[in-house]
């Protein structure tokens, strides 16, 4: 189906130009983008520490997650905002996906 | 128990018969007493008897083990087996084929005699045994056999079988025979073994069947009743002890010895797994089952087949939520979680490893978690300036940022005072730049209009369009977002310069776009369509010249149960159409604006000119360029023209004006109504004026000029107090309060770059002020330390002043009136 397949490249434009944008916001020290079996996308830092940032913060993720609906099922987790005396982690966790992006702080 | 002994028959007639030949009771071994005495008994019968006798006693003490009866008298009356019967029967017929009677005949014999005639004459071979046997024991009478029984009369004839083969050829028995066994077949008929046998299983019968019952304990009657027989039977129970009507009894059953037995299977592969069950997962499996289940099917399917990555199922509530931004979550929640298990089961694409492969690989539709991502980010960037625009913490100002803002180079001296002064609270009016709304998109283009959203105020609109004459480039509407100010949630290209926007009321989705061409589009900005899903290009009643204004207006009829909401516009062909959008446009017009008769104009002459022919067609259309609708009655509107003319008109009577307003020297750009007080408007021109007019006053009571002001693009009323409003000049903004000073603003911010500002508008949720710029920026403008609003009245009341201050005494009576009225009206 051509519709759908032009509809979903220029998604895809669209989700790339928005990653440009993240990427080259103020601030940004790094984007990740995994799925959920563990393996990445898209990173913009180096190997070892996106594996590990990955597994540590799915965990995280995945247990805010459970939290949230635990409290109401029918609830449901959409961004996980983690803020450290270095930067920033923020989380969108996806249903397949899984965006990382870490902000530096603003500078006070 | 016979069958068993049958089984274990062995050589032994020899020996027997030598026994049996000497006829006296020497102990023999292996027969018991009790069987001597049987053969004895017999002997003492007849000859004939004893005959048989010995046939009987020879076949008895086969192994046999019989206890015997006897009567008071001495004789036998012990129970004889049905085989004895028959083998006397056999033995009579065969031995004594004259002498029919024998004592011992049973009454059997006869029924059985044709039988055995039968079964002897029938003989054929060997396989017909079964039948024969089969065939003996078809009596008229029920003789339920055992197998054990069975197999002893089969085996029984076959040894007649034998037997009689041995009689035959000879007399000695010499010859072991043994006998083959038999399984005991049913009753039935069987001809040959050709036919199919069925093994199945016979009937349960229940010889005992103690059912218990359950009673309800509320029925009181069987409950009673089940409770006595409960009782009556402990009772018995308990008597049973010591009766003499019972009696124990132990029996012993034989202990088979047992067989170890030892068998190999597989492996049984074992694995443990475990999980907890949370909320949600219950939840999830509940919603799970009520969905349909080709439903799921059809889901998995997709993602099979398709990649992974590339996600159709997903909801695209991203794009119906520009209007509502919230709820982004309760979509995601009818997921199913075992699609999780599914990504796994599909090998990835990627892995780490392909990192710089990046270009290669397609990007999984994250579109919403990547909006959402450069939302928060932009929060966290703008985050001060935000807190400032919603009006949360009044304390924080932007100086509070370093290095942050480029406060405007040459404001007044007061923001000059105000950096000293930053400690202390600040009385004076000031603007604050917050941020600007540009992007690559918007470089090099002249903003045009502004408007922002009702339903959503974060959601701002901005048309863009080139105004220089024979430079109509395309155009471009971009959405913004008070959330994002790095890039437009929703951007459409036209193919003409934008020169106005509006979104309707009642639904809140639709943007109507005027643009330079004439044309009309309307926009639904919930789909991310590129083109617009109405517009006027092939309507015969367009414009033919740019749009410059439209509106939205709900038209309150009275004959159709819904408000229909049109769309009005006013161009520069001179005409103010109506639009009703049904399935295509379909216009009237509402008002064609003639060119405006007085004596001071040139147009007089011509009208003089042309006496003699018809008014209509002769007439000089003039342009308009802007229009207004009365707040309270919607059928009343202003409209600016090209000429300088202002005029008061009705949609229902659109013949002529009902008033009109000559002033400017300069096309009008911008009317506005006071929303304060409601017969008082402003106009703003290219003759380098505001001025502000009342109803019913034909001249303008006020001019509003500054030495700073050269021509005025825009001018609109603050909404919050009565007496200030911002109009944008060239490059300046101003900001008048005329409480406070009608000859000077209070307030002016220059642009840095000069840029020609060309539009202004309010925000609608916070004391901010929007201008666009002709370098395609919106900046916002925070209006600081804002003064306490006033009321319509002050507003009246400066009007008045400056009326009574311009006119003589006759028109001041007339101007009372009016003021009276006005404030009777706006109370």
């Amino acid at each position: 189906m051509s519709s759908t397949s032009t509809l979903a490249s220029t998604q895809q434009a669209e989700i790339e130009e928005t990653i440009k944008r993240i990427q080259t916001h103020k601030g940004v020290q790094g984007f990740i983008l995994t799925s959920n079996d563990g393996s990445f996308v898209r990173s913009s830092i180096d190997n070892s520490t996106t594996m590990s940032l990955t597994s540590l913060i799915r965990t995280l993720s995945d247990k805010a997650k459970s939290c949230v609906r635990d409290l109401d099922p029918q609830n449901d987790l959409t961004f996980l905002r983690i803020r450290t005396k270095k930067q920033e982690i923020l989380v969108a966790p996806d249903k397949d996906y899984l965006t990382i992006v870490l902000q530096a702080h603003e500078q006070s | 128990m016979s069958c068993g002994r049958h089984r274990r028959r062995s050589i032994v007639s020899s020996t027997l018969n030598s026994r049996l030949n000497n006829q006296h009771k020497c102990s023999i071994s292996k027969t018991k007493p009790t069987e001597k005495f049987h053969q004895i008994s017999h002997s003492r019968e007849g000859n004939h008897a004893g005959n048989l006798a010995e046939q009987i006693s020879r076949e008895n003490t086969m192994g046999f083990d019989r206890f015997q009866i006897l009567d008071d008298h001495g004789t036998d009356v012990t129970p004889r087996l049905i085989t004895d019967y028959l083998r006397v029967n056999r033995k009579n017929l065969r031995e004594d084929r004259k002498a029919r009677e024998v004592e011992n005949k049973l009454v059997l014999e006869n029924q059985e005699q044709s039988v055995s005639e039968k079964s002897i004459l029938n003989r054929t071979n060997s396989t017909s045994n079964l039948v024969h046997t089969a065939a003996l024991f078809s009596i008229g009478e029920k003789t339920t056999l055992d197998i054990g029984t069975r197999i002893i009369l089969e085996s029984e004839h076959l040894l007649d079988q034998t037997e009689n083969d041995r009689i035959s050829h000879n007399e000695s028995i010499n010859q072991a025979y043994q006998t083959t066994f038999l399984p005991g077949l049913g009753l039935d008929c069987i001809d040959s073994l050709k036919d199919d046998v069925v093994l199945s299983e016979s009937e349960t019968t229940f010889i005992l069947d103690l059912t218990s019952h359950i009673v309800y304990q509320e029925d009181h009657d069987k409950y009673n009743e089940i409770n006595e027989k409960n009782k009556i039977y402990v009772n018995l129970c308990k008597n049973r002890q010591s009766n003499d009507l019972y009696i124990e009894r132990g029996m012993q059953t034989f202990n088979d010895l047992p067989k170890h037995k030892q068998i190999n299977t597989d492996p049984v592969l074992t694995r443990s797994q475990q999980s907890w069950s949370n909320m949600w997962d219950l939840y999830d499996s509940a919603v799970e089952t009520n969905q349909h289940e080709d439903h799921i099917h059809r889901r998995y399917a997709i993602y099979r087949s398709q990649d992974l990555y590339d996600n159709k199922i997903k909801n695209n509530e991203y794009q119906n939520n520009i209007v509502e931004e919230k709820t982004f979550s309760s979509q995601s929640s009818p997921r199913l979680f075992s699609q999780d298990s599914l990504g796994k089961m599909t090998l990835p694409q990627n892995n780490c490893f392909q990192l710089k492969d990046s270009t290669k690989t397609e990007l999984p539709d994250i579109d919403v978690d990547a909006f959402i991502m450069e939302r928060i980010l932009n929060l966290s960037t703008y985050h001060i300036k935000q807190v400032i625009y919603r009006g949360i913490n009044t304390n924080v100002t932007v100086n509070q940022e370093h290095n942050r803002t480029s406060i405007t180079k040459d404001m007044n001296n007061e923001s000059i005072n105000k950096k000293e002064l930053s400690s202390t609270k600040n009385l004076i009016l000031s603007l604050e730049r917050l941020w600007h709304y540009s992007c690559y998109l918007t470089h090099n283009r002249n903003v045009s209009c502004l408007c922002w959203n009702e339903k959503n105020h974060d959601l701002l609109t901005v048309g863009y369009g080139k105004f220089q004459y024979n430079n109509d480039k395309e155009g471009l509407v971009c959405c913004w977002n008070a959330k994002n100010p790095e890039f437009p949630e929703r951007y459409y290209q036209t193919d003409a310069g934008v020169t106005s926007l509006s979104f309707s009321l009642k639904r809140p989705n639709l943007l109507a776009v005027g643009l330079f061409n004439g044309n009309i589009c309307i926009f639904d900005v919930n789909q991310n369509n590129t083109s617009p899903i109405v517009d006027t290009n092939e309507n015969d009643k367009k414009h033919s010249k740019p749009v410059w204004q439209i509106y939205w207006n709900e038209q309150d009829r009275s004959f159709e149960i819904n408000n229909i909401e049109t769309l009005v516009s006013i161009s520069s062909d001179g005409r103010m159409t109506q639009w009703i959008l049904r399935k295509e446009f379909e216009a009237t017009d509402v008002m064609h604006f003639k060119s405006y008769s007085s004596p001071q104009t040139t147009c007089q002459a011509l009208k003089k000119d042309n006496k003699t022919n018809n008014n209509g067609y002769f007439s000089k259309l003039v342009g308009g360029l802007c229009f207004d609708v009365h707040l309270n009655d919607k059928t009343i509107y202003l409209c600016g023209t090209d000429e300088g003319s202002i005029h008061r008109c009705s949609t229902i009577y659109n013949e002529k004006y009902l008033e009109s307003y000559i002033g400017h020297t300069g096309p009008v750009y911008k009317v506005h109504w006071s929303p304060f007080a409601e017969n008082i408007f402003l106009s703003a021109s290219a003759d380098w004026t505001v001025r502000l007019w009342m109803i019913g006053c034909d001249q303008s009571c006020m001019i509003v000029s500054s030495s700073n002001s050269k021509i005025f693009f825009d001018a609109i009323w603050s909404p919050k107090s009565s007496t200030m409003f911002c109009c944008v000049s060239e490059n300046t903004i101003e900001i008048w309060d005329l409480s406070k000073s009608t000859l000077d603003p209070i307030c002016i911010a220059t642009s840095a770059n000069q840029r020609t500002l060309t539009s202004i508008a309010y925000a609608t949720d916070s004391d901010c002020v929007l201008v666009g710029t002709s370098d395609g920026a919106v900046w916002i403008y925070h209006l600081a330390n804002l003064s306490s609003s006033a009321n319509a009245n002050d507003l009246i009341t400066i009007v008045q002043q400056n009326l009574l201050g311009q006119l003589g005494s006759r028109e001041k009576n007339n101007i009372y009136r009016e003021t009276s009225f006005t404030s009777i009206q706006s109370n």
